[in-house]
């Protein structure tokens, strides 16, 4: 493999890059308009333009992206995450270009990614899957009954918690069917649905692995992302903390046991609901390298993304399970332009202000650059913070400083929203589940400024106030003391 | 007259007690002798003190707001604080909180609303949100259409004014 091309944007092709070029492989961005003067553009070896529209779809042209792969004569092309990196279309017309894809196959893909496919699949591999109702919509509401309430409503080509629904009484269902099924076609094109038990306070852990499509398989350990809002990960970490070792290993076997089943080729991430009473279900299978992959990294010391261009080199895995050997504990959290407060509500604006804090076992993911203009046009996660300890305390500490360290002005952003949550001491406890950030809102949200603090805020900005300015350096005596209000 | 100014939405006054032979300031009760003060008008680093005790941190201007980091904590402040608008006007617009596109329109002009009723669903960074009237009202107007896009703060929609 000589030349890579990214089918990416923002920090995700950043991170690519650092190892492609690490590897000494030329690489190659594409980019939207809007994302002209990009990180991930300024990184990459060459740089191809896409046009569309809307800038969001740039990076979901399907032809444009081949098209660009061969004019830079590129030999392999990265999905990344999100946009086409499972879509098994786009994989299977990479490799019918003469391209390697550095991800699974379609058919892997097109199992995998299907929920309702998947779910069958994995119950046949002796995985186990939470009880659920599969079929049309009608038949849906006649047997809801036999999973109880309250329910969850998930679409069969779901994700990123898109056309999922909680139904509490039977009372909601009909609607709530029919409002999953749209959203779901619109999302995804696909508005097929069912139903699932919903288990009240879950835990979602995770666990990466790597195949080598030829039934070969090792997981690399289990990641904990419980804590979320609107169902998106903020925070993410290895291991899971307070995770029985029969359980992990129970985990993490089932994941093996299902890659190698699939006879699944590069990373994957098998993801699972835990209930509290310590039943787990398998939710799906991400068939790409995920946001949280660099968790595992550092506790493992290796670079998922060179693995994944190894195995897709077709290398062996080069790696067996008893040489895993995790050491420490790693943390990451998600910087995203968003205000916490509003609902996390996603914002926008210039990146004025970018200092990124360094130190022991830091680590930033980011493709941000000073002048940066954030808009709504794409998703809202900025980069990415991650701190490894040789102990939980020790990462939790390490991240909650760097966070504190961490100077991003001109965008709203959650910063100081994550370091209270890694502040708070049910978090410490390690006593997480999916509701954690909505059970624990009242005290996440800022505390009110302390006289001191008010007033330090207020000098600064009525530093940057000509006015004020003006006042204070020009005015003689004895007006100077009278103060402003001659003016 | 002092610095009317809001820290996170807070009203705050600074109120300049004195400019020689160091700069003296109050805010409520709290009055302090400020040194080092910050200058510049675009941003970057700042350091001050109060009666002594040091701060160190970074700021940036976007028109009006100020944002303010230290100690680990970043504050939004408003430099000159907008008039509020009377409450009856303010609930006749429906504004956009933050740019976005019209995925769907759900009322038209003239039509009458019931407090909760739908208006609009919009979209921005991937999050899709339900646009409700505050209070039973009639449309008097739609300024969108179903995939137009907007800028923050965009007028959406003018309804009638709350009847009581």
């Amino acid at each position: 493999m000589r030349r890579v091309l990214v089918a990416n944007r923002g920090e995700i092709a950043c991170r690519i890059m650092r190892t492609l070029r690490v590897l000494g492989i030329a690489s190659v961005a594409v980019y939207h308009h809007e994302d002209r003067s990009a990180p991930h553009v300024q990184a990459a070896d060459l740089a191809l333009p896409l046009s569309a529209d809307v800038p969001s779809a740039a990076y979901l042209d399907r032809q444009q992206l081949i098209a660009c792969a061969l004019q830079a004569a590129a030999d392999a092309v990265h999905p990344g995450y999100g946009f086409l990196s499972e879509n098994a279309l786009f994989a299977e017309q990479v490799a019918a270009a003469g391209l390697t894809f550095i991800g699974p196959d379609a058919a892997a893909m097109r199992l995998l990614g299907d929920k309702i496919r998947a779910r069958e699949f994995a119950a046949a591999h002796g995985v186990p899957v939470a009880p659920s109702i599969v079929g049309e919509l009608p038949e849906i509401a006649r047997r809801a009954h036999e999973i109880g309430y309250p329910l969850l409503i998930k679409a069969a080509a779901g994700g990123g918690g898109k056309g999922m629904r909680i139904v509490r009484s039977a009372a909601q269902l009909a609607e709530s069917l029919q409002l999953a099924a749209q959203e779901a076609a619109r999302y995804f094109g696909d508005g097929r649905v069912y139903a699932e038990r919903y288990l009240e306070q879950p835990r979602h852990i995770e666990v990466q692995v790597l195949g080598d499509g030829q039934g070969g398989a090792v997981h690399l350990f289990e990641r904990e992302c419980s804590v979320q809002r609107r169902y998106q990960k903020i925070i993410e970490e290895s291991p899971a903390p307070r995770l029985p070792a029969e359980l992990r290993a129970a985990m993490c076997t089932a994941a093996v046991r299902l890659t190698a089943a699939a006879r699944y080729r590069n990373a994957g991430t098998v993801e699972f609901v835990l209930a509290a009473g310590g039943e787990f279900y398998f939710l799906e299978m991400n068939t790409r390298l995920q946001v949280e992959h660099p968790v595992t990294e550092c506790i493992l010391g290796l670079d998922l993304v060179a693995l994944q261009l190894r195995i897709a080199a077709g290398e062996a895995l080069g790696l067996t399970q008893p040489q895993l050997l995790p050491r420490g504990h790693a943390i990451e959290c998600r910087i995203c332009a968003e205000e916490p407060e509003q609902e996390f509500r996603p914002a926008t604006g210039r990146v004025g202000v970018l200092h990124v804090p360094q130190g022991p076992g830091v680590r930033f993911d980011g493709g941000l650059r000073q002048g940066q203009l954030i808009t709504p046009s794409f998703d809202s996660m900025l980069g990415k913070l991650i701190a490894w300890g040789p102990d939980r305390a020790a990462a939790i500490e390490r991240l909650t400083q760097a966070l504190a360290e961490f100077v991003l002005l001109g965008v709203p952003n959650n910063v100081d929203y994550l370091r209270r949550v890694l502040e708070h001491g049910q978090f410490r406890a390690g006593a997480l589940h999916t509701g954690f950030l909505a059970q624990h809102a009242a005290e996440l949200t800022a505390p009110p400024a302390t006289p001191p603090q008010q007033l330090v805020a207020a000098l600064a900005a009525l530093g940057c106030d000509p006015d004020f300015e003006r006042l204070r350096q020009h005015t003689p005596e004895p007006h100077a003391s009278i103060g402003p209000w001659r003016n | 007259m002092p610095y009317r100014l809001q820290i996170d939405g807070q009203e705050s006054d600074v109120q300049v007690t004195a400019l020689r032979p160091q700069l003296r300031v109050r805010s409520g009760t709290l009055e302090c002798t400020v040194g080092q003060t910050p200058a510049g008008a675009d941003g970057g680093g700042f350091a001050l003190s109060l009666d002594e005790v040091r701060y160190r941190g970074w700021r940036y201007r976007v028109g009006e707001c100020v944002y303010v980091r230290f100690e680990g904590r970043t504050y939004c402040v408003q430099l000159r604080c907008a008039r509020r608008s009377d409450a009856a006007s303010a609930q006749e617009e429906v504004r956009a909180s933050m740019p976005g596109v019209v995925v769907a329109v759900h009322c038209q002009s003239g039509q009458q609303v019931q407090a909760g009723e739908r208006l609009l669903t919009l979209e921005s960074m991937k999050l899709q949100m339900t646009i409700v009237a505050a209070h039973a009202a009639q449309v008097r107007q739609l300024h969108v259409a179903a995939d137009a896009v907007f800028e923050r703060g965009a007028l959406l929609v003018s309804l009638s004014a709350a009847k009581e």
